[in-house]
């Protein structure tokens, strides 16, 4: 219950983080995306079957708050989080390494499959893909850079708030912290 | 049977809920210019959150000038500075107002100009993604306003009503890639179909032995039943002409400034 109360605070700060405070801090359009790194942190250390649907409401959430067609971002988030899921069977989760690399990847596939979904169903989308290809590189650093603070903060809490000691995150004795 | 579903109930539920989200998707797509109750209902709920946000911000702001004031201040010096301070901000406030009629006035006076029944709306927050080029006003259904209302500021066109919640309503907006409207070049009536690239525009089907010139003025067309004709939405930039084909490429910068937007004019339809 107390997880479940903690990652809805968690997708209502990104929420407004994301919709008010990037815009009039940021001077670019650019913003990190703090829902794809939501996602891989779920693909990483969340459960498989609630995870799964918690990233399609994600998504649908993430629609609603963009200005796309309902179920797109649903969709992609799905297919991300499996995509991960299957990803990271073989690869040491304890260290932070893989998680900064899941959503450097995450941010390309991301983009691969808005482009694809949009494109091809949807008559007028063609533009987004000068957008979107235009966007990677920016997109994928701050994705990067808001993936390293969220992991530092995760870390940091665990280590020295009571309360946050049970949050998922890779081993702190590997981390360092 | 059983056993066989336990080994790989995981592959069988990824695939359930892909399709699932697919079908989800497809569906939402044949209703693309609707609002649902699901995005009415996330509008509404969070408006207030973001607007609160709005007004914390500015109030942690005073706090946090209000204790660095107090901890590097003399007693003696408290009241003259106070009073300085209040005077400081009622200036700065005078003056915030002053820009906010000037907006205004100009806003007012364009719809005047262009004898149109408008209505003023905020804006209050943009599109979480980076891909997407969206907005959220502060006017709904509640004031009148519908999908597909054409969204305007005294620079020129904004986009168009996306989805509509009771008192808080989506703008599309012209540089979104989604967004396609008719247009024309002022000077020789070209005409061609405005498409958002995200920071720009390009206008597409544009005879090639029209000429167009950096700096000339883009506006609607009147076609395609939402803007009305004559609207400015941008000036050119760059016009490509390649060595064959019917069109040139003509790159179009938007005469609003669509980074930072406070105020917007929202068309109404009945005086189409």
């Amino acid at each position: 219950m107390r997880r479940l109360a903690l990652l809805g605070l968690l997708i209502l700060a990104a929420v407004l983080v994301q919709t008010w405070l990037f815009p009039r801090l940021l001077p670019v359009s650019w913003k990190p995306d703090l829902f794809l790194i939501l996602v891989i942190y779920l693909a990483f250390f969340g459960p498989f079957f609630r995870g799964a649907l918690f990233c399609f409401a994600l998504g649908c959430l993430m629609d609603a708050f963009g200005g796309t067609v309902l179920g797109l971002y649903g969709l992609v988030f799905t297919v991300l989080f499996f995509t991960a899921r299957v990803l990271i069977v073989h690869i040491n989760i304890e260290t932070t390494f893989p998680f900064y690399y899941m959503v450097a990847l995450g941010t390309c596939l991301e983009l691969i499959l808005l482009a694809f979904f949009v494109i091809f169903f949807s008559p007028r989308g063609g533009g987004v893909w000068s957008l979107v290809t235009a966007g990677l590189f920016p997109q994928t650093g701050l994705n990067l850079l808001a993936a390293w603070a969220l992991m530092q903060g995760n870390l940091v809490l665990r280590r020295h708030v009571g309360w946050a000691a049970d949050l998922p995150g890779p081993s702190l004795e590997e981390s360092g912290i | 049977m059983l056993d066989w579903f336990r080994k790989f109930r995981k592959i069988v539920f990824a695939a359930i809920l892909l399709v699932a989200a697919l079908l989800f998707y497809s569906y939402h797509l044949r209703y693309r210019d609707r609002t649902t109750l699901f995005e009415k209902t996330v509008l509404e709920f969070t408006a207030p959150l973001q607007k609160g946000a709005d007004y914390f911000l500015q109030a942690v702001a005073g706090w946090w000038d209000g204790y660095l004031w107090l901890v590097s201040t003399g007693e003696e010096n408290r009241l003259l500075k106070e009073e300085n301070r209040r005077l400081r901000a009622r200036l700065q406030e005078l003056e915030e107002v002053a820009l906010t009629n000037e907006r205004l006035q100009r806003l007012l006076e364009f719809r005047d100009r262009m004898q149109l029944s408008a209505l003023v709306a905020q804006v209050f927050a943009e599109d979480a993604t980076s891909w997407f080029r969206t907005v959220i006003i502060n006017k709904g259904s509640a004031d009148g306003v519908e999908e597909g209302m054409p969204v305007m500021v005294a620079e020129g066109v904004v986009g168009r009503i996306l989805r509509v919640a009771p008192h808080q309503s989506r703008v599309l907006l012209v540089t979104d890639p989604s967004s396609a409207l008719a247009a024309l070049v002022q000077k020789n009536r070209a005409r061609g179909i405005i498409r958002g690239q995200g920071g720009f525009l390009t206008m597409e089907f544009t005879l090639r032995q029209k000429e167009i010139q950096v700096g000339d003025l883009i506006v609607t067309s009147g076609g395609g039943g939402v803007f009305p004709g004559g609207l400015p939405i941008g000036t050119v930039v760059r016009v490509g002409r390649p060595s064959y084909g019917l069109f040139q490429s003509v790159t179009v910068v938007p005469t609003a400034d669509l980074f930072r937007m406070e105020e917007v004019l929202v068309l109404r339809r009945e005086d189409k």
